[in-house]
This record gives structure tokens, sequence and C-alpha cells, in this order.
């Protein structure tokens, strides 16, 4: 168990504070925003924010939601255990926004005003014909992968305050689900996507902070960086912190790909491209993103190993970055540290709420439960439904049952599976049709599955690699075999001439 | 257009002329794919052979193993081609609907 004093603790308690108290002003205000816009685009807006977003915003909430509590505690917690190959796997994701923005970014962009669809689901409802089992198996598969995904990040968030704060793990609970509510309900997407900055901001000040603390350390305590890997190698036990050849190239190329091109299987970061204003603010969000994830994910995962070079050993593997923390830097500058990592906890939680909701409210109620729905009702529906899936996360975190610990850890492999060729085929294959899309979507998912609990069945590697093949060959094979999608969606989806058909939409 | 033709499934897909931006996309999205290859191609390359052999016996370059130098060179490398396309190679075009032709639907029995 680490050891925080409590000048830290106070520190870190007002920090905290007045990290909070901003991130309130940006829920008040992005309601007022909210409340300009006119009630039958209020659904628009609060999951597309009027497509308006500039270069900043949309590029670190692409980075952000990619950056979460794995970036900050699960992931130098598992590097202390696999060492610097795990750092080398997750400095695949650093270029996430090139290849989440320029892959899939642009079609997007023109689809969501072609046809107004505000959600991932919506998108590949649309694409493949309105087909029923397409149009329920997405949202559902989204709802029952991600709850579980939002618990584990409240429940480490609220870990972290516990250690870093001394009060109780119920009061973090309490004030990430009041913070949260705040400015992603009242908020919708412009709140998520203005606190973003705000994080970004944190989790920058807090990473550099980390970096300078630890190499700083490392110098003055270890002889500096190339004795301390000299002592590890001569370490029968921890010489694979410094060597890669502990992992088959096999292993690491799918531990590359579940971490780097399939993430634009992930509905919560590919939702940013929903909302960004034009060509010219994507191609800057591509930098905006490339720099500040480069920066957060490349400095944070070699956390890890570093604290295997300082000679550091914890029980408690989750608590490295707290542990580097108050060791390295002094009392003040440890706060930040704290709401760095709630920052990247929080809007990674923000953006999977959004699309949890969206699924649920838009995909599943507007379009299969009360399709004649008012504006009205709707805005009560979204509001209602996003609150209601806030508090069920959060009635898991208090005391999260055994069961989700398995759905996590096949959650994002889980999503890539079923969304990754669906998606990309689907965009850019003109072929590809809604049986091609259910076998693809089902046959990834299952086959993740069978590989997850048979592990004969990834031959040695992460199952979604494997999974990602059966989706694409379900995708191709019968979609060949069956007739291609109608005249009206190709049209819309490739041609320069389309019809607007109301129900479409 | 008349709902017998919009929900038409037995039309020659080629016969649909593709919106020009929509090429351009395609195009975009094929060099990312082949991008993302490479990069990781070349980082397993680095890893696996300047990593190989025995721990003991690696060299250093600025503190650090040298396969692991390499790699964060890379990666440096990577970001840096990945941010000059995405501002000078990556074309710009509207996002909106203003130049499409949009069809209307005919509708039948009334």
């Amino acid at each position: 168990m680490v050891e925080i004093s409590t000048t830290t603790k106070i520190f870190t308690l007002s920090i905290f504070a007045l990290y909070v108290i901003i991130l309130l002003g940006i829920g008040w205000y992005s309601n007022k925003k909210q409340k300009n816009a006119s009630l039958n685009k209020f659904v628009d807006e609060f999951y597309t924010g009027g497509r308006g977003m500039g270069a900043l915003v949309v590029g670190l909430m692409v980075g952000a939601s990619i950056c979460s509590a794995g970036t900050f505690i699960g992931g130098p917690a598992l590097g202390t255990k696999e060492g610097l190959v795990w750092t080398v796997v997750i400095y695949s994701s650093v270029m996430m926004n090139f290849f989440i923005l320029s892959l899939v970014g642009k079609k997007i962009g023109i689809m969501v005003r072609r046809t107004n669809i505000v959600s991932y689901t919506g998108l590949l409802r649309d694409r493949y014909d309105n087909n029923r089992i397409v149009g329920i198996l997405a949202p559902v598969a989204i709802i029952i992968l991600l709850i579980p995904y939002c618990v584990s990040q409240f429940v480490g968030g609220a870990r972290l305050f516990e250690l870093m704060t001394g009060l109780d793990y119920m009061w973090g609970l309490a004030i990430f689900g009041i913070v949260i509510f705040i400015y992603a309900i009242f908020g919708g997407i412009r709140g998520v996507s203005l606190s973003a900055v705000l994080q970004g901001f944190a989790m920058t000040v807090a990473v550099l902070g980390l970096l300078f603390g630890v190499l700083t350390y490392i110098n003055v305590h270890n002889g500096g960086l190339e004795a301390a890997c000299k002592v590890l190698a001569a370490n029968g036990e921890l010489a694979h912190i410094i060597d890669p050849n502990h992992w088959t190239i096999q292993k690491t190329f799918s531990f590359m790909f579940l971490n780097g091109i399939a993430f634009i299987g992930l509905p919560h970061s590919v939702q940013a491209t929903f909302i960004y204003k034009n060509t010219k603010s994507i191609h800057s969000a591509i930098v905006v993103g490339l720099v500040f994830v480069t920066m957060w994910q490349g400095i944070m995962t070699f956390m890890g190993p570093a604290s295997r070079m300082m000679g550091m050993s914890l029980n408690i593997a989750d608590q490295t970055t707290p542990a580097l923390a108050v060791t390295t830097l002094p009392p003040a500058v440890a706060g930040v540290i704290l709401a760095g990592a709630v920052g990247a906890i929080q809007s990674t939680v923000a953006s999977m709420l959004l699309i949890i909701s969206a699924s649920a409210a838009k995909d599943l109620f507007k379009t299969y439960v009360r399709p004649k729905a008012s504006n009205e009702t709707m805005k009560k529906a979204t509001y209602v439904i996003t609150a209601g899936i806030l508090v069920v996360i959060l009635a898991f975190a208090v005391n999260p049952p055994a069961f989700l610990q398995a759905i996590i850890n096949f959650a994002l492999g889980g999503l890539e599976s079923a969304f990754f060729c669906p998606l990309l085929l689907g965009l850019y294959w003109k072929k590809a049709n809604e049986y091609g899309c259910i076998a693809s979507m089902g046959g990834g998912l299952l086959y993740y599955l069978l590989a997850t609990i048979v592990p004969s069945m990834a031959f040695g590697l992460q199952p979604v690699v494997p999974s990602c093949i059966v989706s694409i060959l379900g995708m191709i094979i019968v979609s060949l075999l069956t007739p291609h999608s109608t005249r009206g969606t190709i049209m819309r989806w490739f041609g320069k001439k389309y019809p607007i058909y109301e129900e479409v939409r | 257009m008349k709902n017998a033709d919009y929900q038409d499934r037995t039309f020659d897909l080629e016969s649909i002329e593709v919106d020009d931006r929509f090429k351009i996309c395609a195009k975009e999205a094929k060099f990312g794919i082949v991008f993302w290859f490479v990069f990781v191609g070349t980082l397993l390359a680095v890893m696996y052979t300047l990593g190989a052999g025995n721990p003991m016996d690696y060299s250093y370059i600025i503190g650090l193993p040298a396969w692991f130098f390499g790699a964060i060179c890379v990666v440096l490398g990577f970001v840096v081609v990945a941010g000059f396309v995405a501002k000078k190679v990556l074309k710009d075009f509207t996002l909106g609907t203003e130049n499409d032709e949009v069809i209307d639907m005919i509708e039948e029995g009334k």
C-alpha cells in the first residue's frame, strides 16, 4: 500500500476542487448554448453540437476518448509486469487521430450531412438498408459492452481518488457521478467536447510532470537510465522488462492491431467525426491528436518499466502511478497527477455515456419503440435515458459484480471485432450488404467469444486478429452470394445524385 | 424516383456515377491502411532485430536499450510523416450538401 502524506492529500483535494468547479462551469455554459437551439433541433444539438467544432476540440476529443483509466492506471500496471514490449505496443496507438480521421472521418462527415444521422449505429443502419437485425444488434452490443467498460473506469477513478485524498471510495464515486451528470447530461456533446480541452490540459501537465520526476529520480538514485537497465538485465527474474523477446512477433503484432487500427471499430472514438466543421478542421485535428496522444500515451506507457528501473515493486500494481507521483514529485505537483488521471477517465466515460445514450434513445427507442415520438418527448427521453444509464453504471460501480470483469476484458476487442469490418467495408465497398453485415458482426463477435474461452483458437494471438479476419471473410462471402443493397442506398452512400427519402432518416 | 426503383436490387452497381469526394476518401483510406502496416512492420523489424540476443549484451543509446530507442525513433518519425500528410497531402473539399443533386421521390397511389 502506498503511503500518501497529509500535505499531498490537502494539495490534491484543492487542485481537484478547482478542476471540478471549472468543469461545472463548462456544463452550465454548454447548457445555456443548448437552450438557444430550437426544440426540433434538440436531439441533433445534444449529440452533434451543430456540427461546427474546430480542430482543437475534435482532436482532443478523439485523443481523450482513447486515453482512459487504462492509460493512467491499468497501462502502467501492466507495464510493471510485461516491460518495454508493452510500452512499444501502446506506441502503435499514438497515431489514432490520423487513422480514425483519415480512414473513416471524412466520408462520415459527408454522410452525416446527407442523412442527419447522429450515431454510429445510425450510420450502420442506414448503410445496411434499415435492416432490423443490424439496427437492433448493433446498439444492443454497444450497450452491453460499453456499460461494464464505463463501470471499470469509474471504479479505477474512485479508487485512485480514495488513495490520493484519503476520502472514502463512495465519495469519489458520488463526485465523479455528479460532475459527469452535469456536464455530459446538461451540456450534451458540447459539454463533453469542451471538457475534453480542459481534461487534455490537465493530462498534459500530469504526464510531463511525471516524466520529469521519474527521470530525475532515476538519475539521482539509480545512477541513470543505462545503469538502471543493466541492473534489471542482470536480474534473472526481471530481465524480460527490457527484453522484447518474451513476446513472439505475432503476439506483439496482434496487440498492436488491438490498440491500433482496429480502434475504428470503437464507437466512442469515432463519435468525434460527427461533430467537426470542415475538412480543414479535421486535418488540423489530426495534428493536434498526433502531438497530444503521442505525449500522453508515449510517456504514461513508459511508467510501468520505469518503476522497475527505480527498483520499485508494489503488491498492488494498479497503484503504480500514484506511487510514482508521491515518490518522485513534491506534494503540490502530485495532486496534478490525480487531476490528469481523473480527466482521462472522465473524458472517456463521458464520450461513452453519450454513445450508450444515443444507442438507447435514438437507435432503439425512437427507431423501434416509438417512431412517432414528438420532439418534446424525445428531449425528455434523451435526458431520462442518459441519466438512467449513468445511475445503472454508478450502481454497478458501488460493488462491481465478478461477471463485469469478464465483460470488461471482452469489451474492447469484442466491439472491434463486431464493428471494424461493417464500418470500413460499408463505407468503401459497394457490394457490402445487410446479410454480409450480419454475418460479419455476428461472426466476429462469436469468434472473439470462442477464442477468448478456448485460447487455442486464437493461435497465440490476441483474439481480435482472427476474429476480424472471420468478420471480413463473412462480409465478403455472404455479400457476394446475396443481392447487393438497394439503388437508393447505394446512390446516397456513393453517388453524385441521390434520392431523399424521409423514412430512411 | 419511384419507390420501386429505390428498392431495386438488381441494377448494375457500376451504373451509378460516384461522387468525386468519395473517390478521394477511398484513396485516403487505402493510404491510411497501407501506412499503418508499413509503420507496424518497421516498428516490429527494429524491435526484434536490435533487440535480439541476451539482455546482458544490449548496447545503449542515451541510456535506453538500443532496440527501445530505435522504436521511439520509428514512432516519432512516422508521427512527423503523418502530420505532414494530414496538412499537405489530404485533400480539402466541402462536406455539405449544397453541391449535391437531390432526386425527389414520387409517391405512388396518390
